[in-house]
């Protein structure tokens, strides 16, 4: 196929300026402060024989190795750390909600975005949750509930039904994914099911605006590499929705493209953030007008 | 089944409103039409009474589950502090709410790592396991610390604590948050 297969994508991120690499996420964790410092599961972590290291361009993340699985332990089971990857960490800090906030977060499920933005806002203010496939509703639930959080709704429903109007918003889209994340990723993907998923993220983008109030700030982010769901979608939100782009304060990643196969977008889309593997992260914030 | 969930279940039936009967700690509870399911499980009250907590929180049912909250919204699926859930006839506790029990309950044993292991990967407890205790007797519902005091379950006393068998019958323990989702991962609506 000319459409898909690995050589197909590597092309197109060759092309995008992108040193292909095969270096592997490193494992990580978030630690929870609603439940605990990090010097208390540091040392509590390292006496079972896990290596921790700080991640320097997040708040809260630290890079593990162990022997063990992570999931199992009683720390684990008592909330006090999420495993979540480096990169996932940030839309949330970009967003960087406060204690007075109500915020939205459109595309909940597993939820780790939501315990970080209940982490940060202290367990104060109001997060209001949706998820709409069913399936993965149950583990939602059982993140917010392990991980103490007490300021969040939840609805299983779209979010478009939502009620109201926001001080922020985070819109983590469903997207492609990437070859990191899903082993045969390469094989599984053509560029239709990438143009597919970018109309549904136009359409997210369109409703997450409509519920954000005026001045108000929304993270979009995705897992994607490609830039028909990041870039060009940010092109075509400057385009026809009241909003304008922020610049995405972060020490890593690269600004986001502003000439995608020969097209020129406009000038602000540098503001967002790129990371390619194996970060691998888009992060665009933007306000109402 | 006592009197109490009998009248809750017929009234849910009837679709009248719960009467909250407030005179001695029960939860309050107003009428929702979702809480017809109600009926056959233990009230938060039955549930703290053989710990020896008296006092049971305010709390809403919401999709089978028990929330502090002030704010419920109509259609939502969990709000506010989770603090348990219905599991057939008895409930289980939230993770959160498992503290504040371990904390408030009348008799404890700590247990040392190797127990505290095998306890959350679901197994009773062992007298040779248990490092430190508030005296228990045969019978009594015990919660189970670790050595860091934090609460990992519960469970009901079946023999001394010199006994070389099994002298806690584990009833709940955390490792019940995995054993959940991994359940819930094999269902697919």
């Amino acid at each position: 196929m000319d459409n898909a297969g690995k050589e197909f994508f590597h092309k197109r991120y060759s092309g995008l300026g992108w040193k292909i690499t095969d270096k592997k996420p490193l494992h990580s964790l978030r630690v929870n402060t609603l439940k605990i410092t990090a010097k208390e599961l540091i040392t509590r972590l390292e006496k079972l024989g896990v290596k921790l290291e700080r991640i320097p361009f997040t708040k809260n993340g630290y890079y593990y190795e162990s022997k063990f699985s992570l999931g199992a332990i009683t720390e684990h089971l008592l909330g006090y750390y999420y495993i979540q990857e480096a990169g996932a960490q940030l839309p949330v800090e970009v967003l960087d909600p406060k204690t007075t906030d109500t915020v939205l977060d459109c595309c909940a499920a597993p939820g780790g975005k939501t315990t970080q933005l209940a982490q940060q806002m202290k367990n104060q203010g109001t997060i209001v949750s949706f998820e709409l496939k069913p399936h993965r509703i149950p583990s939602i639930l059982m993140n917010l509930e392990r991980c103490g959080v007490t300021n969040t709704t939840v609805f299983q429903n779209n979010f478009a039904a939502a009620k109201g109007q926001y001080d922020k918003i985070l819109l983590d889209a469903p997207c492609s994914g990437n070859y990191q994340l899903e082993e045969g990723w390469f094989e599984k993907r053509t560029i239709e099911d990438i143009q597919k998923s970018s109309e549904i993220q136009k359409r997210l983008l369109q409703d997450a605006v409509r519920l954000l109030k005026t001045g108000g700030t929304m993270v979009y982010s995705t897992c994607s590499l490609e830039p028909e769901e990041n870039e060009l979608n940010i092109q075509w939100a400057i385009e026809n929705l009241p909003v304008r782009l922020e610049k995405v304060n972060l020490s890593i990643g690269e600004d986001g493209l502003t000439s995608v196969f020969g097209k020129k977008l406009h000038p602000d889309v540098a503001l967002c953030k790129r990371l390619w593997p194996p970060e691998a992260f888009f992060i665009a914030k933007m306000v109402k007008l | 089944m006592n009197k109490t969930d009998n009248s809750r279940s017929a009234s849910a039936r009837r679709g009248d409103f719960f009467l909250p009967s407030h005179s001695q700690g029960e939860i309050k509870i107003s009428q929702r039409p979702e809480r017809r399911n109600v009926g056959g499980s233990q009230t938060l009250q039955e549930f703290l009474l053989p710990f020896g907590i008296k006092q049971a929180p305010e709390a809403q049912i919401i999709n089978r589950s028990y929330f502090i909250t002030k704010e419920r919204m109509p259609g939502a699926i969990y709000s506010g502090e989770c603090i348990a859930h219905m599991r057939g006839p008895v409930l289980i506790p939230s993770i959160t709410f498992l503290q504040q029990i371990g904390k408030q309950a009348r008799k404890h044993v700590v247990v040392n790592a190797k127990g505290e292991w095998l306890y959350i990967c679901g197994r009773d407890i062992f007298g040779k396991a248990i490092i430190e205790h508030n005296k228990p007797e045969v019978g009594d519902r015990v919660v189970i610390l670790n050595e860091h005091k934090e609460c990992i379950g519960y469970g009901d006393m079946l023999a001394p604590l010199d006994s070389k068998r099994v002298v806690i019958k584990r009833l709940f323990d955390i490792g019940d948050l995995l054993r959940r989702e991994r359940k819930t991962r094999k269902v697919r609506f």
